[in-house]
């Protein structure tokens, strides 16, 4: 017992081969782990740094400050219910299914893929993955064929998110079309499965609030709403500076005016794609490659700061083409 | 996933525990995982009276090698999946078989790797002696090990025979401040609360 061991193997070996008797291992072990050089990290502490991850991503995104104060308020109800669950006092049942208005590119699927890793951590869900689909992964080709094609939709996304995108379609044809049939599908699944499976609905503002008005059993169903307003000017340039920023590249400050009064001159001529950070990833991702256009044509060194740099006739290029 | 190590004496009823717990949890033929001591994974299906039959024998050291089950238990939203792992009987000294020394080796390793350990001790054996000496060294360092870090339950067990209640005094008296479950692998009396306190501990 007087001997000290380094590692919990050691003591092992020295058990099993009869040097030390089960108490005195089980001394010895005890001893190394109150020692303060072996510490042995809690499971619980995994998830909450865990859990912090999917935070700290959502945090990164810019702008979305009331889609994330909600997710605060979700992860904070889930960790409180848990607690209280834990100490014997009622609970409410965790209803998740979400509805997310928003035009296109607003962060809708970015945001449903953060939920899935947070759902995961936090416990909720057992896998966190996301599953979207849209209109004609759910609507089958004659009667029967919905129900089939949308279970099977389900049975993937189980211990995950559901994520249909434009789910107002699914209520577009009227009472004879199939999407009605899709909807019933998922309302019944809902149910069954409603601790394995968390259903999203995204679609634009308008269109989502129609539908909803239309089928009145859904919006007790969904009991969070999320609204992805457009994004500023001001944000859209942030969007694009951390664009390329993680793909290592730089504006010259020409080329970020250029940018700067491009997205303006769309958002004041109401183009339906203003405020959309798809639009801007697709400006960058153009001028990067008339960039490469550019150097590869060009008889001037390149260097490092070359390869870096997109200028303001990049951007234009880049806006040419998309028109 | 949550790993529950069943711990204990030889013959105090761990595998017996295992099996009908998992009855109780609403299996009716198990996947019994064994880890050889190689490290090679051998699965076996059987009904649980077929296992019971087999696995529970009133000789020492019947369980040689950690096996397993997996339980589903409902928690939040979703299921989480518990692995109950049986292991090799504990004695006090420095037992003369190799591999039964090194099975209780494979024991203490199993102790760190797992999150929640289930302490059983025979509270029929321990009231018939009718002293704190039916408790042995290996159950106060034990207790006193696995309690650091991790979720510890301590189980009365055989509580279905005579002389298992003087048995759960001198246990109560004996490990002050350890919750200590009343319960019987045969009539699996006392399940409700361990499945609670699994559940909560997951």
């Amino acid at each position: 017992m007087a001997k000290s061991f380094s590692s919990s193997r050691e003591i092992y070996q020295e058990l099993a081969k009869g040097n030390i008797s089960t108490v005195e291992a089980l001394h010895a072990l005890r001893k190394l782990q109150l020692n303060p050089m072996t510490p042995a990290a809690g499971d619980s502490r995994d998830n909450q740094v865990k859990s912090d991850d999917a935070l700290e991503e959502l945090t990164k995104l810019i702008g979305l400050e009331k889609v994330k104060n909600l997710v605060k308020e979700i992860q904070a109800y889930v960790k409180v219910q848990e607690l209280r669950r834990q100490a014997g006092l009622k609970t409410e049942p965790l209803v998740l299914h979400m509805i997310f208005k928003g035009n296109p590119g607003t962060g809708k699927t970015t945001v449903a893929r953060i939920l899935g890793n947070l759902f995961k951590e936090l416990g909720v869900l057992s896998k966190g993955h996301l599953v979207e689909v849209e209109r004609a992964d759910l609507v089958g080709e004659y009667i029967g064929h919905t129900a089939q094609r949308t279970r099977e939709q389900i049975k993937k996304a189980l211990g995950g998110i559901l994520f249909i995108d434009e789910a107002y379609s699914l209520a577009r044809g009227g009472e004879k079309d199939f999407g009605k049939e899709a909807i019933d599908t998922l309302v019944k699944a809902m149910e069954d499965n409603k601790n394995e499976l968390i259903l999203i609905l995204a679609g634009y503002q308008h269109e989502m609030d129609r539908f909803i008005r239309s089928n009145p059993g859904l919006s007790s169903r969904f009991p969070i709403v999320l609204e992805f307003p457009d994004y500023n000017l001001d944000e859209l340039m942030q969007i694009a500076q951390l664009m390329v920023e993680e793909r290592e590249y730089v504006f010259s400050p020409s080329a970020k005016e250029c940018l700067y009064y491009l997205l303006k001159s769309l958002s004041t001529n109401y183009d339906e794609n203003s405020g959309n950070a798809r639009l801007v990833r697709n400006i960058i991702e153009r001028s990067i490659r008339r960039q490469a256009v550019r150097l590869m044509a060009g008889k001037a060194k390149l260097d490092t700061e070359a390869l870096k740099v997109l200028t303001e006739a990049d951007i234009k290029a880049a806006m040419e083409d998309t028109g | 996933m949550n790993k529950c190590l069943i711990v204990g004496r030889p013959n105090v009823g761990k595998t017996a525990f295992l099996l009908s717990f998992a009855k109780y949890c609403g299996l009716k033929e198990l996947e019994i995982r064994v880890k050889t001591s190689d490290g090679t994974t051998i699965s076996k299906r059987r009904s649980i009276d077929a296992a019971y039959s087999e696995l529970v024998q009133p000789t020492s050291h019947t369980t040689q090698e950690l096996q397993s089950v997996l339980l589903d238990l409902p928690f939040g939203k979703g299921q989480k999946t518990l692995e109950l792992v049986d292991s090799s009987g504990l004695i006090d000294g420095i037992h003369p078989s190799p591999a039964i020394r090194r099975a209780m080796a494979r024991t203490l390793e199993a102790i760190a790797l797992a999150q929640i350990i289930i302490h059983i001790l025979d509270a029929a054996l321990i009231g018939l002696k009718g002293t704190g000496e039916g408790i042995g060294a290996i159950d106060w360092d034990l207790a006193e090990y696995a309690k650091q870090n991790r979720e510890y339950l301590l189980l009365a067990n055989k509580m279905d025979l005579s002389g298992a209640n003087q048995g759960l005094a001198l246990i109560r008296k004996s490990f002050t401040g350890v919750r200590v479950y009343p319960v019987s692998a045969k009539t699996m009396q006392g399940f409700k609360e361990v499945r609670r306190h699994v559940l909560r501990a997951c």
